[in-house]
């Protein structure tokens, strides 16, 4: 919708400063973070064979990145509830804005970048309030916050854009607040209500799911998109022998669809899945379970395929036909019909996740 | 990048032959050989002397003694929970519980409703529901009057010999993949070997047993003690582990002995403060004289079983400082706090 302002601005900046790509920063295919041996947190940028490209140092433990779909820019979150989040220049490796959640939000550690990469939305908590929302920072203007809106669920925590500059949120139901537990004491596990929000490019609310009573536990927390179909998956705040489904399938206009491994690889889950990601092509999702130690992968029609262990196996990203996968052990491995080690630099922990930037081309 | 790639294995393997025998590949060789072989190898007889004892008498009376040895057998290896008794959800197959979803007794009788045939064929019972399988669906055929009453001769005697045989067979299946050649216990000694190694240094196997037995006092603690105390207002004694063949008491108790010679086995030098406490938890269960952990409804009962559970997080503290801290090596990165 703002695409030709985004067009005009780029043009303007171009000349004034080099225009600096992803090749600027060495090509990654992905972003990661880690903690090193000497107990330092960084970001680094891996190749599509997993190598590292750059690393440049955080100030504490990230959670997850957004990528700028064109310069060489990552926005790194520190962890539940960080109030800073950092813009990197990953070609010249410094930060290059510091983020600042307004007072009475913190941020949820996942964001996306929308219109042509001018407007980064954050996923926050309006602890103030009690509700969850999304704050709005213009790139061209130093990454001003321009405004929030409503995410429409609590604790909104992953959040993806469809093709067409759709936004779906994966609010994951959960309160917190600074005061309890550092921030990380669930307040309201009775009555927690999680969802999966689309809003509309001008941020209005499109459609809105929720799972059925029974099923109200199922914090909905991070999601995949191929071909805008969304996989969602989730974290069960129940009792985990409930065996409850840990990832689902969506597509706008129809009803959620859960998916089911068999019985003893789904108790083997733990209740918990900690990353989603379609394959490269789009035809599988898999999720990871880091309290499991194993991947499970499903058809995008929704048929489980099969599972893999690895212990403390957390972040997953598309690659090729199948995964790239990080682990609490320093190992990136790619997964497909068999488990490959492609980077074993054991002192590092990698971390929660990884983000792909393949798809930004 | 192939060639890069088998330049890394390559290096990967030299770096395994030279840097073995530190102290961490030392305390990996005592765990496997002090603790876990000779565990493996127990539960793989006592299951076998189950199976034999189910084709000579299959009923409930003459297997109760087979029955609760190879019980006690399988709390001496629950805790290795990585490896051969994980994979293929072995563990699930073996102690299916807890059941919340009562799925043994459904499982149980539709099998003796359908006169299910897999019971004569061991190869078909091994893919039949995990819930009609293992120690307690042998405890419901043993315990439960809807199931404890048959006579030689019946369904349920052909069903109770290919459950005990099923169990031997998978007993003898982890015995044999930890102990083999290029076996799990090789995988843990030799980590960076082979094609494509489980382990890739000696931290990561030490790690993955340290893991284990902090996770095994966990589960005691949370699940075996923590889901039959439940609240105050609403304790759960239905829930406690194998109570219908009056286990779960015992279970407690096994499960911390096995975390003792667990311990004594990996810790570098003598793990004072944890054998301390875990002495100490153990004398509480032996006092508490409560078979069933039925106690927990009463309220004295209940703050004994609560500090017991009190007792293992405390050794599970122990634990990272006489053995995490001396090797230098920590639980997941992820699986501990994830978001």
């Amino acid at each position: 919708m703002t695409t030709r302002r985004g067009f005009l601005f780029g043009a303007v900046a171009a000349s004034v400063t080099p225009r600096l790509s992803w090749a600027d920063a060495g090509n990654p295919a992905y972003l990661g973070a880690a903690r090193d041996h000497s107990g330092a947190f960084a970001l680094y940028g891996l190749d599509d064979a997993a190598q590292i490209v750059f690393r440049i140092d955080l100030p504490a433990r990230g959670h997850a990145a957004a990528a700028h779909p064109i310069r060489p820019e990552a926005v790194a979150f520190a962890r539940r509830p960080g109030v800073y989040a950092l813009v990197i220049d990953c070609a010249r490796g410094h930060v290059v804005h510091e983020l600042q959640a307004p007072t009475g939000r913190h941020f949820m550690g996942h964001g996306v970048f929308v219109q042509d990469g001018d407007i980064l939305v954050t996923t926050e908590n309006n602890y103030a309030d009690g509700t969850g929302c999304l704050g709005l920072w213009q790139r061209s203007k130093g990454y001003a916050r321009i405004g929030e809106v409503d995410s429409h669920g609590i604790g909104p925590h992953d959040i993806r854009v469809l093709s067409d500059g759709t936004l779906v949120i994966a609010n994951g139901g959960i309160f917190t607040h600074p005061d309890h537990g550092q921030g990380r004491d669930k307040l309201n596990l009775d009555t927690m209500r999680p969802s999966l929000a689309y809003l509309t490019p001008d941020f209005a609310l499109e459609e809105q799911h929720f799972l059925s009573d029974d099923l109200h536990h199922a914090s909905i927390r991070h999601l995949a998109i191929a071909d805008d179909q969304v996989g969602f998956a989730m974290q069960w705040q129940g009792d985990p022998f409930d065996m409850p489904a840990l990832v689902g399938l969506h597509m706008r206009g129809s009803d959620p669809v859960l998916l089911m491994a068999p019985l003893a690889e789904q108790m083997s889950m733990k209740g918990y899945a900690s990353s989603i990601a379609f394959n490269g092509t789009g035809t599988e999702l898999a999720i990871t379970s880091s309290k499991g130690g194993r991947v499970h992968r499903f058809s995008s029609q929704g048929a489980f395929l099969s599972s893999f262990t690895r212990s403390d196996v957390s972040g997953l990203a598309p690659k090729g036909k199948g995964y790239l996968a990080s682990d609490g052990q320093g190992t990136l491995v790619s997964l497909g019909n068999d488990m490959q080690v492609l980077n074993a630099t054991s002192e590092l922990a990698w971390d929660n996740h990884l983000v792909s930037l393949l798809h930004l081309g | 990048m192939r060639t890069l790639k088998k330049m890394a294995i390559a290096t990967t393997i030299c770096a395994a032959q030279v840097a073995h025998a530190g102290p961490q590949a030392d305390a990996v060789e005592r765990v496997i050989t002090q603790h876990a072989i000779p565990a493996v190898l127990n539960f793989a007889t006592q299951t076998t002397a189950l199976d034999l004892a189910a084709q000579e008498d299959c009923t409930a009376t003459a297997l109760i003694p087979s029955y609760h040895a190879a019980f006690d057998a399988w709390m001496g290896v629950q805790h290795l929970n990585i490896g051969p008794i994980e994979a293929d959800a072995r563990i699930l197959t073996i102690a299916f519980w807890p059941d919340k979803k009562g799925m043994i007794p459904k499982a149980l009788a539709a099998m003796i409703a359908d006169q299910d045939a897999a019971v004569t064929d061991a190869e078909e019972f091994a893919h039949v529901s995990i819930a009609a399988r293992g120690l307690f669906a042998l405890e419901f055929m043993f315990f439960d009057p809807a199931f404890d009453g048959y006579a030689q001769g019946t369904y349920s005697c052909d069903l109770v010999q290919a459950i005990a045989h099923d169990l031997a067979q998978t007993a003898a299946y982890i015995g044999d993949e930890w102990t083999r050649p290029d076996g799990f216990a090789t995988a843990l000694r030799e980590p960076g070997a082979g094609e494509n190694p489980r382990y890739l240094s000696e931290t990561e196997a030490a790690q993955a047993l340290y893991t284990m037995v902090l996770t095994g006092l966990e589960n005691t603690a949370v699940q075996r003690i923590g889901r039959p105390l439940g609240s105050f207002e609403k304790p759960r004694p239905k829930r406690a582990e194998a109570y219908r063949s009056a286990r779960a008491l015992r279970n407690v108790m096994l499960s911390l002995q096995a975390a003792r010679d667990f311990t004594v086995a990996m810790a570098p030098n003598p793990p004072t403060h944890t054998l301390d406490i875990l002495d100490e938890a153990l004398l509480k269960a032996q006092t508490l004289a409560d078979p069933t952990l039925g106690g927990v409804a009463d309220p004295m009962g209940r703050l004994k079983i609560e500090i017991i559970a009190q007792r293992i997080t405390a050794a599970m503290d122990a634990i990272a400082n006489d053995i995490g801290a001396p090797l230098g090596i920590s639980v997941g990165f992820n699986a501990s706090d994830g978001d």
